[in-house]
């Protein structure tokens, strides 16, 4: 344990908002990919496929946040969790 | 309950559940040898439930008292935290990445995204199984719309199910799972699974394939 650098060491720390505060409505990244026009045409209606009580009324409550601000949110998490293993308090194995 | 059927499929706690679980694998984690393991239980915010549910806790599993059956792999010293293969709970830090794993898969879907891998899936199931049940003796089990998954009795074809697999092996497909010991009232059935993954090409070829198997 010679030569350790870690005493200039200092974590980032931000006043990251939490995700479910950030981002709009429609705001999603993902444009899924849809099933296909011969699937589409071969198929039932969902409307025929899902009884209106199997079916989500409600959307569920994640993130409507775009690709960029998910990236940023998660990498400035990360950035404040560097560090930790340094500390105390942290001790569980790599598995499961 | 499967997470990413939540997007189309109605929440658990609207037709009465209090403790959920589920498998966070389909939720953009890729199969790994022994790993992408993580899972989660969900509580309604119910006093009669949260004030019991450890916090602290970002995922934990509970491995079987029987020595033989297949446990999470934990390298050979054991579990991380309890008691020997006694343990009842316990958490590390792959479950804890693939939770963030999730966390981000779920961000980048949006309620919207979610929806709509909702229905693909839906309807990728609803074709593969129609077209599945035009070949002959091809029979449906249960006649409710499926998610994901969806059992096939092959009994009317004269194969069986270890049979037709064998076949597909040959055509580098790996068949359905069969059922026919677990569920033996069922005759020879097999669970086929369809998600988001599978192209129209896939299905196609694995439709062509059962053919050929069948003949």
């Amino acid at each position: 344990m010679k030569d350790v650098k870690l005493r200039n060491y200092r974590a980032p720390k931000y006043d990251e908002p939490l995700i479910m505060e950030v981002g709009s409505p429609d705001a999603g990244a993902s444009w899924f990919p849809p099933a296909g026009a011969k699937i589409d045409a071969a198929v039932p209606s969902l409307e025929e496929l899902l009884s209106p009580r199997a079916r989500r009324q409600v959307p569920p409550a994640i993130p409507e946040i775009d690709q960029y601000h998910v990236l940023m949110h998660f990498l400035r998490l990360s950035q404040m969790t560097l560090g930790m293993e340094t500390g105390i308090d942290i001790g569980e194995g790599t598995v499961p | 309950v499967d997470p990413i059927s939540l997007g189309i499929l109605s929440p658990p706690g609207s037709y009465g559940a209090d403790i959920i679980c589920g498998d966070l694998q389909s939720l953009g984690i890729h199969m790994l040898a022994g790993g992408g393991q993580s899972g989660f239980i969900a509580f309604g915010m119910k006093k009669s439930t949260s004030p019991n549910v450890p916090w602290k806790s970002t995922a934990s599993w509970i491995p079987s008292r029987r020595a033989s059956s297949p446990s999470p792999k934990y390298g050979r010293k054991g579990p991380p935290t309890g008691s020997g293969t006694r343990a009842r709970t316990g958490s590390g830090t792959a479950s804890g990445l693939w939770t963030i794993g999730a966390a981000v898969y779920l961000s980048l879907m949006g309620p919207a995204g979610m929806r709509e891998i909702g229905e693909v899936i839906l309807k990728k199931a609803a074709y593969t199984r129609n077209l599945l049940l035009t070949l002959p003796g091809v029979k449906p089990v249960f006649s409710q719309t499926n998610f994901k998954e969806f059992l096939v009795d092959f009994s009317g074809t004269g194969k069986t199910v270890a049979q037709i697999n064998q076949g597909l092996k040959e055509k580098k497909i790996f068949g359905g799972k069969d059922v026919s010991a677990e569920f033996s009232g069922l005759g020879q059935c097999a669970l086929y699974c369809v998600t988001e993954i599978h192209t129209e090409d896939d299905i196609q070829r694995l439709y062509h394939a059962l053919q050929e198997v069948l003949k």
